[in-house]
Protein backbone atom coordinates (compact mmCIF):
# COMPACT_ATOMS: atom_id res chain seq x y z
CA UNK A 1 0.00 0.00 0.00
CA UNK A 2 1.48 3.54 -0.99
CA UNK A 3 1.96 6.21 1.87
CA UNK A 4 -1.14 8.69 -0.19
CA UNK A 5 -3.37 5.85 -0.01
CA UNK A 6 -2.46 4.79 3.73
CA UNK A 7 -3.48 8.05 4.85
CA UNK A 8 -6.70 8.01 2.50
CA UNK A 9 -7.59 5.22 4.44
CA UNK A 10 -6.93 6.32 7.57
CA UNK A 11 -8.71 9.32 7.17
CA UNK A 12 -11.53 7.36 5.62
CA UNK A 13 -11.83 4.93 8.63
CA UNK A 14 -12.00 8.34 11.14
CA UNK A 15 -14.80 9.31 9.59
CA UNK A 16 -16.39 6.16 9.43
CA UNK A 17 -15.61 6.10 13.13
CA UNK A 18 -17.31 9.61 13.57
CA UNK A 19 -20.42 8.91 11.69
CA UNK A 20 -21.29 5.77 14.05
CA UNK A 21 -20.98 8.25 17.25
CA UNK A 22 -23.07 10.54 15.48
CA UNK A 23 -25.63 7.95 14.61
CA UNK A 24 -25.81 6.18 17.93
CA UNK A 25 -28.96 5.88 19.30
CA UNK A 26 -30.25 8.17 21.79
CA UNK A 27 -31.25 6.54 25.36
CA UNK A 28 -34.69 6.74 24.51
CA UNK A 29 -34.43 5.09 21.20
CA UNK A 30 -31.70 2.68 22.65
CA UNK A 31 -33.98 2.13 25.84
CA UNK A 32 -37.51 3.05 25.27
CA UNK A 33 -40.24 1.23 24.79
CA UNK A 34 -41.54 0.25 21.06
CA UNK A 35 -44.81 1.55 20.14
CA UNK A 36 -47.33 0.07 18.35
CA UNK A 37 -50.08 2.51 17.17
CA UNK A 38 -53.62 1.61 16.42
CA UNK A 39 -57.01 3.22 15.86
CA UNK A 40 -59.51 2.56 18.14
CA UNK A 41 -60.91 -1.12 17.43
CA UNK A 42 -57.59 -2.45 15.89
CA UNK A 43 -55.74 -4.79 17.41
CA UNK A 44 -52.40 -4.17 18.40
CA UNK A 45 -49.95 -6.74 19.55
CA UNK A 46 -46.71 -6.41 21.47
CA UNK A 47 -44.41 -8.93 22.99
CA UNK A 48 -46.70 -10.04 25.68
CA UNK A 49 -50.04 -8.09 25.25
CA UNK A 50 -52.60 -7.89 22.62
CA UNK A 51 -55.02 -5.00 23.27
CA UNK A 52 -57.96 -3.43 21.47
CA UNK A 53 -58.81 0.11 22.50
CA UNK A 54 -62.60 0.81 22.36
CA UNK A 55 -64.91 4.00 23.57
CA UNK A 56 -62.82 6.57 24.79
CA UNK A 57 -65.42 9.32 27.13
CA UNK A 58 -64.58 12.17 29.89
CA UNK A 59 -66.90 13.28 32.54
CA UNK A 60 -66.62 14.65 35.73
CA UNK A 61 -67.67 11.45 38.13
CA UNK A 62 -67.34 7.97 37.57
CA UNK A 63 -69.55 5.26 38.11
CA UNK A 64 -68.71 1.26 37.90
CA UNK A 65 -71.44 -0.16 35.69
CA UNK A 66 -71.58 -3.19 38.14
CA UNK A 67 -72.33 -1.26 41.54
CA UNK A 68 -73.37 1.75 40.65
CA UNK A 69 -70.35 3.65 42.80
CA UNK A 70 -69.65 6.96 42.64
CA UNK A 71 -66.22 8.69 42.24
CA UNK A 72 -64.99 12.25 42.29
CA UNK A 73 -62.44 14.20 41.16
CA UNK A 74 -60.44 17.55 41.15
CA UNK A 75 -60.28 16.97 37.36
CA UNK A 76 -61.56 15.32 34.81
CA UNK A 77 -61.97 11.51 34.58
CA UNK A 78 -60.93 10.07 30.82
CA UNK A 79 -61.77 6.56 30.41
CA UNK A 80 -61.09 4.16 27.67
CA UNK A 81 -62.48 0.53 26.87
CA UNK A 82 -60.10 -2.46 26.21
CA UNK A 83 -59.67 -5.82 25.59
CA UNK A 84 -56.53 -7.55 26.30
CA UNK A 85 -54.85 -10.51 26.89
CA UNK A 86 -51.18 -11.59 27.18
CA UNK A 87 -48.93 -13.82 24.34
CA UNK A 88 -46.89 -16.02 25.92
CA UNK A 89 -47.00 -16.06 29.94
CA UNK A 90 -49.38 -14.24 32.83
CA UNK A 91 -49.41 -10.32 33.26
CA UNK A 92 -50.68 -7.86 34.56
CA UNK A 93 -51.45 -4.76 32.22
CA UNK A 94 -50.46 -1.04 33.53
CA UNK A 95 -51.82 2.23 31.61
CA UNK A 96 -50.50 5.47 31.41
CA UNK A 97 -51.81 8.57 29.56
CA UNK A 98 -49.67 11.24 28.27
CA UNK A 99 -51.04 14.33 27.15
CA UNK A 100 -48.74 17.86 26.94
CA UNK A 101 -45.75 16.16 28.13
CA UNK A 102 -47.25 14.94 31.20
CA UNK A 103 -47.73 11.51 31.92
CA UNK A 104 -50.69 10.13 34.06
CA UNK A 105 -50.98 6.79 35.44
CA UNK A 106 -53.97 4.68 35.61
CA UNK A 107 -56.11 4.97 38.46
CA UNK A 108 -55.84 2.69 41.11
CA UNK A 109 -59.35 3.78 42.46
CA UNK A 110 -61.46 0.60 41.10
CA UNK A 111 -59.62 -1.80 43.18
CA UNK A 112 -60.22 -4.92 41.87
CA UNK A 113 -62.96 -3.80 39.45
CA UNK A 114 -60.12 -2.16 37.37
CA UNK A 115 -58.33 -4.27 34.62
CA UNK A 116 -55.21 -3.31 36.31
CA UNK A 117 -55.72 -5.78 39.04
CA UNK A 118 -56.42 -8.73 37.09
CA UNK A 119 -54.23 -11.00 35.69
CA UNK A 120 -53.86 -11.38 31.85
CA UNK A 121 -53.93 -14.62 30.60
CA UNK A 122 -52.63 -15.42 26.66
CA UNK A 123 -55.82 -16.69 24.72
CA UNK A 124 -58.49 -15.47 27.49
CA UNK A 125 -59.14 -11.74 26.65
CA UNK A 126 -59.88 -9.60 29.32
CA UNK A 127 -62.39 -6.70 28.92
CA UNK A 128 -62.73 -3.20 31.28
CA UNK A 129 -61.96 0.07 31.62
CA UNK A 130 -59.22 2.31 32.22
CA UNK A 131 -59.40 5.71 33.70
CA UNK A 132 -57.29 8.27 34.10
CA UNK A 133 -57.82 11.99 36.12
CA UNK A 134 -56.27 14.46 34.56
CA UNK A 135 -56.46 18.26 35.41
CA UNK A 136 -59.42 20.29 33.49
CA UNK A 137 -57.12 22.63 31.47
CA UNK A 138 -55.79 19.47 29.81
CA UNK A 139 -59.15 18.41 28.49
CA UNK A 140 -58.70 20.07 24.99
CA UNK A 141 -55.68 18.24 24.06
CA UNK A 142 -54.21 15.52 22.19
CA UNK A 143 -53.54 12.56 24.49
CA UNK A 144 -51.62 9.38 24.41
CA UNK A 145 -52.73 6.38 25.92
CA UNK A 146 -50.64 3.48 26.53
CA UNK A 147 -51.14 0.06 27.51
CA UNK A 148 -48.05 -2.53 28.54
CA UNK A 149 -47.68 -5.63 30.72
CA UNK A 150 -46.72 -4.70 34.30
CA UNK A 151 -42.84 -3.59 35.17
CA UNK A 152 -41.09 -1.14 33.17
CA UNK A 153 -41.43 -0.87 29.39
CA UNK A 154 -38.40 -0.07 28.66
CA UNK A 155 -37.49 -2.10 25.54
CA UNK A 156 -41.00 -3.93 25.64
CA UNK A 157 -43.47 -2.86 23.63
CA UNK A 158 -46.67 -0.75 24.47
CA UNK A 159 -49.90 -0.25 22.85
CA UNK A 160 -50.52 3.82 21.85
CA UNK A 161 -53.90 5.19 21.07
CA UNK A 162 -53.39 8.54 20.20
CA UNK A 163 -57.10 10.90 20.94
CA UNK A 164 -57.85 14.24 20.56
CA UNK A 165 -59.69 14.99 23.81
CA UNK A 166 -60.99 18.56 22.01
CA UNK A 167 -63.34 16.58 19.93
CA UNK A 168 -64.74 14.63 22.86
CA UNK A 169 -67.40 16.15 25.74
CA UNK A 170 -66.81 16.17 29.30
CA UNK A 171 -69.73 14.86 30.30
CA UNK A 172 -71.89 15.08 34.11
CA UNK A 173 -70.90 11.53 34.64
CA UNK A 174 -69.22 8.46 32.46
CA UNK A 175 -69.37 4.59 32.89
CA UNK A 176 -66.02 2.39 34.08
CA UNK A 177 -66.77 -1.16 32.79
CA UNK A 178 -66.36 -3.34 35.11
CA UNK A 179 -63.06 -5.75 34.34
CA UNK A 180 -63.61 -9.47 33.77
CA UNK A 181 -62.94 -12.45 31.20
CA UNK A 182 -64.55 -12.61 27.85
CA UNK A 183 -65.47 -15.23 25.38
CA UNK A 184 -62.58 -15.64 23.82
CA UNK B 1 -1.95 -5.01 -4.27
CA UNK B 2 0.78 -6.44 -3.42
CA UNK B 3 0.30 -5.04 0.33
CA UNK B 4 -3.05 -7.38 0.19
CA UNK B 5 -0.70 -10.27 -0.96
CA UNK B 6 1.86 -10.02 1.48
CA UNK B 7 -0.59 -9.79 4.75
CA UNK B 8 -2.42 -12.25 2.95
CA UNK B 9 -2.55 -14.58 5.84
CA UNK B 10 -2.79 -11.87 8.24
CA UNK B 11 -6.45 -10.68 6.71
CA UNK B 12 -7.30 -14.75 6.39
CA UNK B 13 -6.61 -15.18 10.38
CA UNK B 14 -9.03 -12.11 10.75
CA UNK B 15 -11.50 -12.84 8.68
CA UNK B 16 -11.89 -16.06 10.82
CA UNK B 17 -11.08 -15.35 14.11
CA UNK B 18 -12.49 -12.00 13.76
CA UNK B 19 -16.71 -13.74 13.94
CA UNK B 20 -15.04 -16.59 16.12
CA UNK B 21 -14.20 -13.89 18.68
CA UNK B 22 -17.55 -12.96 18.09
CA UNK B 23 -19.06 -16.26 18.47
CA UNK B 24 -17.26 -17.36 21.78
CA UNK B 25 -17.43 -13.86 23.38
CA UNK B 26 -21.71 -14.17 23.00
CA UNK B 27 -22.47 -17.90 23.33
CA UNK B 28 -21.93 -18.22 27.01
CA UNK B 29 -24.53 -15.18 27.77
CA UNK B 30 -26.92 -16.31 24.63
CA UNK B 31 -27.45 -20.23 26.36
CA UNK B 32 -27.91 -18.47 29.88
CA UNK B 33 -30.32 -16.35 27.62
CA UNK B 34 -31.91 -19.27 26.78
CA UNK B 35 -32.06 -21.73 29.78
CA UNK B 36 -33.39 -18.15 31.67
CA UNK B 37 -36.61 -18.82 29.27
CA UNK B 38 -37.13 -22.22 28.82
CA UNK B 39 -35.19 -23.78 32.07
CA UNK B 40 -33.35 -26.73 32.86
CA UNK B 41 -36.57 -29.29 32.65
CA UNK B 42 -36.84 -32.52 34.57
CA UNK B 43 -38.92 -34.42 32.63
CA UNK B 44 -41.91 -36.86 34.00
CA UNK B 45 -45.06 -38.59 32.79
CA UNK B 46 -47.97 -39.71 35.05
CA UNK B 47 -46.68 -42.67 37.69
CA UNK B 48 -42.77 -41.63 37.79
CA UNK B 49 -41.49 -39.84 40.34
CA UNK B 50 -39.31 -37.37 40.27
CA UNK B 51 -36.78 -35.86 43.30
CA UNK B 52 -36.60 -32.36 43.25
CA UNK B 53 -34.58 -29.70 46.01
CA UNK B 54 -34.74 -32.67 48.18
CA UNK B 55 -38.43 -33.52 48.10
CA UNK B 56 -40.36 -35.99 45.41
CA UNK B 57 -42.88 -35.80 43.22
CA UNK B 58 -45.13 -37.46 41.15
CA UNK B 59 -48.40 -37.24 39.06
CA UNK B 60 -50.81 -38.95 40.07
CA UNK B 61 -54.10 -37.59 37.87
CA UNK B 62 -54.91 -35.17 35.48
CA UNK B 63 -58.13 -34.84 33.58
CA UNK B 64 -59.24 -31.85 31.29
CA UNK B 65 -63.50 -30.30 31.10
CA UNK B 66 -64.50 -28.60 27.61
CA UNK B 67 -66.54 -26.05 27.84
CA UNK B 68 -69.74 -27.65 26.19
CA UNK B 69 -69.77 -30.53 28.46
CA UNK B 70 -71.83 -30.58 31.76
CA UNK B 71 -68.94 -30.62 33.65
CA UNK B 72 -67.69 -27.89 31.67
CA UNK B 73 -70.79 -25.22 31.79
CA UNK B 74 -71.52 -26.57 36.01
CA UNK B 75 -67.84 -25.10 35.98
CA UNK B 76 -68.64 -21.61 34.10
CA UNK B 77 -66.45 -22.44 31.56
CA UNK B 78 -66.62 -19.48 28.54
CA UNK B 79 -66.61 -20.88 25.20
CA UNK B 80 -63.35 -22.17 23.68
CA UNK B 81 -62.14 -22.71 26.94
CA UNK B 82 -60.82 -26.01 28.32
CA UNK B 83 -60.36 -26.90 32.35
CA UNK B 84 -57.19 -28.45 33.29
CA UNK B 85 -56.54 -30.37 36.51
CA UNK B 86 -53.41 -32.00 37.78
CA UNK B 87 -52.77 -34.08 41.27
CA UNK B 88 -49.53 -34.33 42.25
CA UNK B 89 -48.27 -36.53 45.06
CA UNK B 90 -45.75 -34.70 47.27
CA UNK B 91 -43.13 -36.60 49.49
CA UNK B 92 -41.57 -33.22 51.73
CA UNK B 93 -37.83 -33.77 52.48
CA UNK B 94 -36.38 -32.35 55.69
CA UNK B 95 -37.74 -28.78 54.34
CA UNK B 96 -41.06 -28.47 53.28
CA UNK B 97 -41.03 -27.19 49.93
CA UNK B 98 -42.79 -23.96 48.56
CA UNK B 99 -43.71 -23.94 44.88
CA UNK B 100 -45.18 -22.21 41.89
CA UNK B 101 -47.34 -24.26 39.08
CA UNK B 102 -47.93 -23.24 35.67
CA UNK B 103 -49.26 -24.91 32.42
CA UNK B 104 -47.57 -24.85 29.10
CA UNK B 105 -48.85 -25.67 25.73
CA UNK B 106 -47.11 -28.37 24.08
CA UNK B 107 -44.92 -26.15 22.57
CA UNK B 108 -43.83 -24.50 25.29
CA UNK B 109 -44.11 -21.10 24.49
CA UNK B 110 -47.10 -20.24 26.38
CA UNK B 111 -47.48 -20.27 29.89
CA UNK B 112 -50.53 -20.01 32.19
CA UNK B 113 -50.96 -19.49 36.02
CA UNK B 114 -53.29 -21.11 38.06
CA UNK B 115 -56.89 -20.68 37.32
CA UNK B 116 -58.94 -17.92 39.63
CA UNK B 117 -62.78 -17.53 40.38
CA UNK B 118 -62.91 -15.43 37.30
CA UNK B 119 -62.02 -18.16 34.76
CA UNK B 120 -63.96 -21.59 36.34
CA UNK B 121 -65.64 -22.15 39.81
CA UNK B 122 -63.74 -25.31 40.82
CA UNK B 123 -62.99 -26.86 44.19
CA UNK B 124 -60.28 -29.30 45.11
CA UNK B 125 -61.46 -32.52 46.00
CA UNK B 126 -61.76 -34.08 49.47
CA UNK B 127 -58.42 -34.53 50.91
CA UNK B 128 -56.48 -32.49 48.57
CA UNK B 129 -54.05 -29.04 48.91
CA UNK B 130 -54.20 -26.37 46.39
CA UNK B 131 -50.79 -25.29 47.61
CA UNK B 132 -47.62 -26.67 47.94
CA UNK B 133 -47.41 -26.26 52.43
CA UNK B 134 -44.29 -25.32 53.71
CA UNK B 135 -45.37 -27.02 57.02
CA UNK B 136 -46.56 -30.58 55.67
CA UNK B 137 -45.81 -33.15 58.09
CA UNK B 138 -45.87 -35.72 55.50
CA UNK B 139 -46.69 -37.11 52.10
CA UNK B 140 -49.73 -35.09 50.77
CA UNK B 141 -51.67 -34.47 47.40
CA UNK B 142 -51.78 -31.01 45.38
CA UNK B 143 -54.37 -30.70 43.17
CA UNK B 144 -53.88 -27.29 40.65
CA UNK B 145 -56.54 -25.93 38.20
CA UNK B 146 -56.06 -24.39 35.00
CA UNK B 147 -58.51 -22.69 32.63
CA UNK B 148 -56.48 -22.48 29.04
CA UNK B 149 -57.59 -21.61 25.02
CA UNK B 150 -58.55 -25.31 23.30
CA UNK B 151 -56.05 -25.05 21.30
CA UNK B 152 -53.58 -25.42 24.93
CA UNK B 153 -55.03 -28.08 25.75
CA UNK B 154 -53.88 -30.61 23.62
CA UNK B 155 -50.58 -32.03 25.01
CA UNK B 156 -49.70 -29.68 27.81
CA UNK B 157 -47.07 -29.68 30.55
CA UNK B 158 -47.16 -28.77 33.72
CA UNK B 159 -44.03 -26.57 34.91
CA UNK B 160 -43.46 -26.77 39.04
CA UNK B 161 -40.38 -24.66 39.77
CA UNK B 162 -39.25 -23.61 42.91
CA UNK B 163 -37.46 -19.88 43.06
CA UNK B 164 -34.43 -20.55 44.77
CA UNK B 165 -33.87 -24.03 42.41
CA UNK B 166 -34.61 -22.19 39.12
CA UNK B 167 -33.22 -22.75 36.25
CA UNK B 168 -34.04 -25.93 37.43
CA UNK B 169 -38.01 -27.07 36.94
CA UNK B 170 -39.58 -29.74 36.65
CA UNK B 171 -42.28 -30.82 33.49
CA UNK B 172 -44.85 -33.15 33.69
CA UNK B 173 -46.58 -34.53 30.81
CA UNK B 174 -50.50 -34.53 31.21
Amino acid sequence: MTRPLAWLAAAGILVAAGAVVLLEPGEQLAQGPIVVAVDPGEEGAGRNVVATFGDVRMGEVLELDSTGAMYTTEGVWVAVDVVAESVVSPTGLQSTLEIDGKEYLGSERLDTDGIESWTLAAGLPTAGTVVFEIPPELAGGTAHVRLAGSGTPRLDSVIELTVDLSSLEVAPSVTALAAGRVDP
Amino acid sequence: MSWLKSNRWALLALVVLAPAALVVALSAGWFDYVEQQNGRPIRAVAGQTVEYGGSQFSLLESYRVDADTDRGQAAGLRPGTTLVSATIGVTPGAEPPSCSVELTDASGERRWAEATFADADVTNADGTESYCSTDAEGPYRLQVFFVVPDDAAEAPELRFSRLDLLPDLVLFEL
